[in-house]
């Protein structure tokens, strides 16, 4: 007996021996690593707040360390300049998922640990400044700014960073929901870029069928009515065309009207007739890119910011993409950089803040990362840059914002675009039109607490 | 007589092949299709009609995924994976043994608490918010340790469960044994009891295993800082405001597998062959 | 009747007190906030009105919520059965096997359950692409017309459902493999010699051996699929029309694009509270005896 157990035992200790020990040697390796680089990070930060160095947090989606983008590339060029001329001053960046930096932003503001500078998107703009998250502008440089100087930068944008005579924010990463179009199939069908909604029904349906070369079942125009596509769909713009507005003075929805049938219908028949696939119903984004960049479509809603990345994937010859405005304007939307209200380095934060706004950082964003310019004065500077046939889409995006649709930011509109998109999707897969704009406003208002 | 038993033999061989197959197409048509679009370049990639074997092989994915510092995220997955195993199996181990070996007050209550745990071990994003303000109020986010207590707090009441299982199935008998033989408690828990279900440990082991090194939401709330980046950090960079990049993406999610089959050829060793013998059975 | 502890008894707790400290101290204060802040309005996490048990109210009688739930409970039990059962037949397959062939297999199963699941999900929803997609490349080769998956309300749930089992199968596979491989071959002989048929050992010799592996790969799965809201989100979006609105989908956005914390975490409470619920359910179905 005593043998046996002895013998299991043994057997035992020696599994174990085996099991544990090829695992704990891959431990030591990595936890030495691991160990070594926090306590070496750890030992970093003592040292720099031991000889009076300064540290500027930034939360945004952009990542410096990446030199593939252009616009992280612009980016880490100004911190390198900022902190040239700033010695002593450094500026981190922490890089965030886009999806759930706001919610961060705000857990964080309560505990203190909110990043100096923080990016957020136009639909969180609003709740953010409701809860008093931001510094103003005025507190920090826009004071000293010249009248000329505010006239310069004064768009849709700024507009929409305004509170109470205040302005917290004036946009950054600017982009224009609009239409992508490729002008070699519109040249050769003999059409124009539509400009009216029966102009761009027809024009899509006349693009649409086989393409030749590729042989895919080409259709006129794009559109993603997934819940989670992040780019407002022409529901709005058909709205606004003709309404004026997407709420009521309270904030709530006003979807079920007149206009909003209409443009229902007008979604309706672009599928029912063929220039848009049945498919739309559940494409998101992200999905018709990928088509639009196969050749499935001739046209594409879109936001104009994507211009570079799809130039670079597309299949066909990609020199003919252009982009122009909507029936009904375009939608506005982009990044909200703002100064954190409990930042304990405020000057210096508003300094880099005030940076990235410079004419010469316009520059860069334009050059480097191929963006909508931020101020009126880069577009007359540099108008030969934006003369070339590749980069007219951000003269056409930057002019899109004077008369872009208008969004207040008294209220919050979180998801509209979403609940706007359940309605079509409902209305598609054989919903009542005026009940399924019902349901969308009454989920709206709730989500919006209205 | 021997063509009696070979044929059906052939065929039941045959058929085995054939399921093997479907099986494998399935599962890895995936798999399959990401590797691929790994290799082709842009225009390949969105290429129609899609390309299957037409395409020119294109490393420059992996070139840019390998240059952006995907290995120190892979060490950092490897760390926190490893170190909330050895956490949560051993916590777990303690626990799973007094749960089953031990009589205590408020055992059952104690328990259900358990079972109660268990929606959190996968489904970690319902208390994402709370728990960022409670780590933040406590000063334990973006810390090396962030994301070993999580994972392992995660994990917890599964691994304490799939252990119990196994230790319930060792006989007590044999803890009784060894008593009369003059063997200390502290001997029978840690030499005596633990290689006996070296399958139960590997089950837990690779349940911590996956799902620290799978998960996501976690991560991207509690990590700011850029060194302590986990794999699946490094994954999403190519799913960020710039839209989909297939290549990079691709080419990650491949390059993050590699570690897992190296992983499961072990445990699942330990998994799948180590009651073999019977010997506990028996 | 009292019951009376003696010293040994109370030690035996201290075995488990490592793993309560953890607990309590990363899931019990959190939950406990989040049952806290489901008391209240939470907008944007600015701190309103005390609301008692109106978000619970708001959600137990939103008809959206429900068949949000619904839709879960149908998803996660379809995907969770289909992969107990698939898991099941192919571990009682290679059991027999060793070697080469049955490592390969085990591989070949758990692929789909290690790899990234966003990455998982993206690629499904490209194969099932109607024009970018392999699926319908194959059929048009075939010369039928294209399936547009995700498009039509049925077949995105069968999608869900389908991507979500093709997870999971290989890790039920490979627990109750792990369950088998413990069930003493001797018993299986003795009963081959008392004149079972391989069928009657399985049910009556084999699966009651292995209750207890099928029990926790049913409530690891159950779980893992009840609050997936990854594949969800890449795969089908949601919709149409909300058709595949899982429940923490839901949640998620209440969260993350609604900025409704306080409704978010009631429903997080309510996400709890049904998973436990069905936790128990199954222990009391396999009489589970803690």
């Amino acid at each position: 007996m005593k043998r046996r157990t002895l013998s299991i035992l043994l057997a035992g200790a020696l599994a174990a021996g085996s099991l544990t020990g090829c695992g704990s040697s891959d431990n030591a390796d990595s936890s030495a690593t691991a160990d070594a680089k926090t306590s070496d990070s750890a030992a970093a930060s003592q040292k720099t707040a031991s000889s009076g160095e300064t540290t500027i947090r930034m939360w945004t989606f952009l990542d410096p360390a990446n030199t593939e983008n252009g616009r992280s590339v612009a980016l880490s060029q100004m911190m390198e300049e900022f902190e040239a001329d700033h010695p002593g001053v450094k500026i981190v960046v922490e890089p965030q998922d886009y999806n759930i930096m706001t919610a961060k932003f705000l857990s964080a503001t309560s505990t203190g640990d909110a990043p100096d500078i923080i990016w957020c998107a136009r639909d969180e703009l609003c709740g953010v400044l409701n809860a008093n998250a931001l510094e103003p502008l005025e507190n920090l440089f826009l004071a000293d700014w010249t009248a000329e100087e505010i006239a310069d930068v004064d768009d849709v944008f700024f507009q929409f960073g305004q509170r109470d005579g205040k302005h917290y924010t004036m946009g950054l990463s600017k982009n224009s929901v609009g239409l992508y179009y490729r002008s070699d199939l519109l040249e050769a069908a003999g059409l124009s870029v539509p400009t009216t909604f029966d102009e761009l029904l027809s024009t899509a349906k006349a693009l649409s069928g086989e393409d030749k070369e590729s042989g895919i079942q080409r259709y006129g125009l794009g559109q993603a009515f997934s819940t989670e596509s992040a780019d407002p769909q022409l529901i709005v713009n058909y709205i606004y065309d003709k309404q004026g507005s997407l709420f009521n003075e309270d904030g709530t929805a006003n979807w079920s009207t007149q206009a909003g049938v209409e443009a229902m219908e007008w979604i309706v028949k672009t599928v029912e007739e063929g220039a848009t696939p049945k498919e739309a119903v559940n494409t998101a984004n992200e999905d018709s890119i990928l088509e639009f960049e196969a050749g499935k479509y001739a046209m594409l809603l879109l936001g104009g910011v994507r211009m570079p990345n799809i130039r670079e994937a597309a299949s066909f010859d990609s020199s003919a993409i252009q982009f122009a405005i909507l029936p009904g304007g375009n939608n506005f939307d982009g990044w909200f950089a703002g100064v954190w209200s409990g930042s304990s380095n405020k000057e210096l934060a508003g300094e880099f803040l005030e940076k990235m706004y410079s004419p010469e950082a316009d520059q860069l964003w334009v050059t480097l990362g191929g963006q909508a310019p931020l101020r009126k004065s880069t577009l007359e500077n540099m108008a030969d840059f934006f003369a070339k046939e590749e980069n007219q889409y951000m003269k056409i995006m930057s002019d899109s914002f004077t008369n872009a649709i208008p969004l207040s930011n008294e209220y919050t509109v979180n998801g509209f675009k979403f609940d706007m998109n359940r309605a079509i999707q409902s209305v598609l897969t054989g919903g009542q039109i005026e009940s399924s704009l019902k349901e969308a406003e009454a989920a709206f208002n709730s989500a919006n607490g209205r | 007589m021997k063509n009696g038993t070979y044929l059906p033999k052939i065929k039941s061989h045959l058929s085995e092949v054939f399921i093997l197959i479907i099986f494998a197409i399935v599962n890895l048509i995936p798999i399959f299709w990401g590797v691929i679009t790994s290799l082709k370049t842009q225009s390949d990639i969105t290429a129609y009609p899609p390309k299957i074997w037409n395409f020119e092989l294109y490393f420059g994915h992996y070139k840019r995924v390998i240059s952006s510092g995907f290995f120190q995220c892979v060490l950092n997955s490897a760390f926190y994976s490893v170190a909330a195993i050895f956490l949560g199996v051993i916590t777990g181990y303690l626990a799973a043994y007094g749960f089953s070996r031990r009589n205590f007050p408020f055992k059952k209550l104690c328990f259900y608490f358990i079972v109660v745990g268990i929606p959190l071990s996968s489904g970690s994003s319902v208390l994402l918010i709370p728990n960022y303000l409670h780590m933040m109020k406590m000063g334990l986010h973006n810390h090396w340790y962030t994301l070993i207590l999580l994972y392992t707090t995660y994990n917890l009441p599964m691994t304490i469960w799939l252990l119990i299982a196994g230790i319930r199935a060792v006989p007590q008998e044999l803890e009784e044994a060894a008593i009369m033989d003059g063997c200390s408690q502290f001997y029978i828990v840690t030499r005596l009891i633990p290689p006996l279900i070296k399958p139960s440990i590997a089950a837990a082991s690779l349940f911590v295993f996956i799902g620290s090194w799978n998960e996501y939401i976690t991560s991207s709330v509690m990590i700011n800082d850029t060194s302590l980046k986990n794999i699946q950090m490094a994954i999403y960079d190519y799913l960020g405001f710039f839209g989909q990049e297939w290549g990079p993406l691709t080419a990650a999610a491949t390059l993050a597998i590699i570690p897992i089959v190296f992983v499961f050829t072990f445990l699942g060793k330990q998994l799948v062959s180590g009651l073999t013998a019977g010997a506990v059975k028996g | 009747m009292k019951q009376t502890w003696t010293l040994k008894d109370i030690k035996g707790g201290f075995y488990i007190l490592p793993a309560m400290f953890i607990l309590v101290m990363f899931l019990v204060i959190p939950l406990g906030l989040t049952i806290y802040y489901s008391f209240y309005r939470l907008d944007y996490l600015i701190k309103g009105n005390f609301v008692g048990l109106g978000h619970y109210k708001m959600l137990l009688t939103s008809p959206k919520i429900l068949r949000s739930l619904g839709a879960t409970v149908l998803v996660t039990i379809a995907a969770t059965g289909i992969s107990m059962i698939l898991g099941l037949v192919l571990a009682l397959w290679i059991d027999r096997k060793t070697g080469i062939f049955s490592y390969l297999i085990e591989l070949i199963g758990l692929v789909p359950w290690v790899i990234s699941m966003v990455v998982a999900g993206l690629l499904w929803k490209w194969l099932f692409n109607g024009d970018m997609g392999l699926l319908n490349g194959i059929l048009k080769m075939l010369g039928f017309s294209p399936i547009y998956v995700v498009q039509g309300k049925q077949s995105a749930i069968i999608a869900l459902i389908f991507v979500m089992a093709w997870r999971t199968i290989g890790y039920a596979m490979i627990m109750i493999l792990a369950g088998l491989k413990g069930v003493d071959g001797g018993l299986i002989e003795a009963a081959k010699i008392d004149g079972a048929s391989p069928w009657q050992s399985l049910i009556w010799i084999k699966l009651p051996l292995i209750k207890t592996q099928v029990l926790l790969s049913t409530i690891v799965l159950t779980v893992s699929n009840f609050t997936n809201n990854t594949i969800p989100k890449v795969l089908t979006s949601g919709g149409p029309n909300d058709a595949t609105n899982v429940i923490t989908l839901q949640q998620y956005n209440m969260s993350f694009r609604y900025y409704q914390f306080g409704e978010s975490s009631a429903l997080s409470v309510l996400i709890m509270l049904v998973t436990t619920l069905m936790i128990i359910a199954y222990m009391k179905v396999s009489k589970y005896k803690i």
